[in-house]
């Protein structure tokens, strides 16, 4: 054999090999799936929390010595089903805040099986971090565990439910995971569940432009861990929280906000609703400050340390208008936005404004033809401009006004509209679930 | 002569006739009385299910006045329990902190309800085969909130553990 031919044969070899190795490296995360089936994930085991002794267990078999996480040694420990973020802390002895900070985990009731989890218990979380949930939920799958066996019509029939009306009323169920990708192709009923997806983006679309849909549903927030195994939703429909998100994501990174800078930038969502539209006219009205907050916990942190010498303007004196083909509220569409908003901005000259801003609020807010969209900068004033501190502890107070009718708004609501797509239906007591999909 | 030995023959048949009717009649009730007594074996009651993986158990108490389940993966709290109402009733506001299980029996059916954060998840046993120290299901359909549905054929047992 000479030099050509073996100069030839190892091109091929690497040729025929490197998709394999290339896949191996790049879904370690989703390898979590890759050998279980629908049986084993749906498995009632996986919705009931592990003990910290069984975390405990599951983290001694991914050889992770807990008597030595620091950060030298990069540990990093793979979600399994039933963990808990609380569990995992008690487990590790790390506490649940370092746990979100370090993986940068929002809403700790929403994490995923089969994602990574840094655990490093010497770190530091700055004081103006903040999370919330309690994270006593157990992690949520990250495709979708459909399995229909003997329907052609892709649905499951519960005839013996224990759940009563009362209950009912409370509830909303959708039974697609909110990181499943495209849950087509995951299952052996792919093309009608693509097909349900669609309708989940109409039925959504729907709701966003004609009724009040402010689902604050916690699982909503989480930037999670999903940028770790880059787990991007890109057509699956998501709620407010997760469409603000992600306009934040893709505008931060427009706009070149670095890991230092990008707290800067808030995004506040609103779908188009009556009493929204009624409490977004009485926040501009006041013709500076819009201060929305995602949640309480930011609401009090934010309240308290930006109370003095702060500045804001909003950059336009009227909402502009950004036209899209659809409403719907996907990650490609919350791309769109965000690129619409920073193309406009840059148009306008107000880019400078944003970069010299301490702080940066974007209101998007759902219109039946697009989005509307404001920013609102603060800047830190000088200690001797008394009069401008007058007028923001004033807009202070009416914005406190504002939050919390938000707030009780989207209590109120949060229940009533988050739809399900898939076709349920449990005759006993009462239906699970709306039906949306138009068979 | 032949006549007697005929009407012999006959008689036998027809105790024979009687006697596999009768082993039907009860061969067939107790299999009846197995496939429809799951409500009646589970109250007050503590229940191991091995995971279909075989990895992970799950301890279920079924409460003897309600329809409340006390479901976990420690076994004495379980077991705990089963002891009486009021331990019962401890073990399941503790429970209840975070999520709410709920069960109802029918039949040959058994669904065990979840009710975390305003969404249910629910996974419904069918075709139960109970006996005094186990119940066996057949297969078991699910809904489970923002994560799927289905249904899996395979055999799910839970055996009686207090």
């Amino acid at each position: 054999m000479n030099k050509k031919q073996i100069v030839g044969a190892t091109i091929a070899s690497a040729l025929l090999f490197a998709p394999l190795i290339a896949q191996t490296t790049t879904v370690l995360a989703d390898s979590f799936y890759a050998n279980q089936t629908n049986a084993e994930r749906a498995d009632i085991t996986n919705w009931v929390a592990n003990t910290s002794e069984q975390i405990s267990s599951n983290i001694s078999a991914q050889h992770i010595d807990v008597n030595n996480l620091n950060q030298s040694d990069q540990n990093k420990y793979v979600i399994q089903w039933g963990d808990t973020l609380s569990g995992i802390s008690a487990a590790t002895g790390i506490s649940v805040r370092q746990l979100a900070y370090d993986n940068n985990i929002r809403n700790i009731d929403l994490i995923y099986a089969g994602d990574t989890l840094m655990l490093n218990r010497d770190g530091y979380v700055p004081t103006d971090w903040y999370y919330y949930g309690d994270g006593w939920q157990v992690a949520n799958t990250k495709v979708t565990i459909n399995n229909f066996t003997e329907n052609s019509d892709n649905s499951t029939h519960i005839d013996v439910s224990p759940v009563s009306v009362d209950d009912h009323s409370k509830t909303t169920n959708n039974y697609q995971s909110p990181a499943d990708e495209s849950s087509s192709g995951k299952t052996a009923t792919g093309t009608s569940e693509a097909d349900e997806t669609d309708n989940d983006s109409t039925a959504l679309s729907d709701s966003a432009a004609t009724t009040s849909t402010s689902s604050t549903t916690k699982e909503a927030d989480s930037t999670s861990s999903d940028k770790e195994t880059n787990s991007t939703t890109t057509t699956n429909r998501l709620d407010e929280d997760e469409f603000g998100e992600a306009i934040n994501d893709k505008l931060a990174t427009k706009l070149d906000l670095d890991d230092e800078t990008t707290d800067k930038l808030t995004v506040d969502f609103t779908a188009a609703t009556d009493d929204d539209a009624t409490t977004d006219t009485e926040s501009n009205d006041d013709a500076e400050s819009t201060v929305t907050d995602d949640d309480a916990a930011a609401s009090d942190e934010d309240t308290d340390t930006d109370t003095e010498d702060n500045d804001t303007q909003t950059v336009y004196t009227e909402d502009q208008t950004i036209t899209t083909n659809s409403t719907t509220l996907t990650t490609k569409n919350a791309n769109k936005v965000a690129k619409k908003i920073y193309k406009q901005l840059k148009a306008d000259d107000k880019l400078s404004d944003l970069d010299a801003a301490d702080e940066i609020e974007v209101t998007v807010t759902a219109t039946a033809d697009g989005f509307d969209f404001n920013v609102t900068l603060t800047t830190e004033a000088a200690a001797d401009n008394d009069s401008s501190e007058s007028t923001t502890d004033a807009d202070e107070a009416s914005d406190s006004n504002t939050d919390s009718e938000s707030e009780s708004d989207s209590d109120s609501t949060s229940s009533e509209d988050e739809d399900s797509n898939d076709s349920v239906t449990t005759d006993s007591e009462t239906t699970v679930n709306t039906t949306d999909v138009d068979e | 002569m032949r006549t007697t030995k005929k009407a012999s023959h006959k008689k036998r048949w027809a105790i024979i006739g009687v006697l596999i009717v009768i082993i039907l009649a009860v061969g067939g009730g107790y299999y009846w009385n197995m496939g429809h007594s799951v409500a009646k074996r589970i109250p007050g009651n503590t229940y191991r299910y091995q995971s279909t993986a075989n990895d992970k158990s799950l301890y279920l108490t079924f409460s003897k006045n309600d329809n409340k389940v006390v479901v976990n993966q420690n076994k004495t709290i379980a077991l705990d329990a089963a002891q009486s109402q009021s331990a019962f009733d401890k073990e399941y506001t503790t429970q209840s902190k975070t999520i709410n299980w709920s069960y109802k029996a029918e039949g040959g059916t058994l669904t065990l309800a979840q009710l975390k954060a305003n969404k249910v998840s629910q996974w419904q046993y069918n075709k139960i085969l109970a006996t005094s120290n186990k119940f066996t299901a057949r297969s078991f359909t699910y809904q489970i909130a923002q994560a799927g549905q289905g249904q899996v054929k395979g055999k799910a047992v839970f055996e009686k553990v207090n």
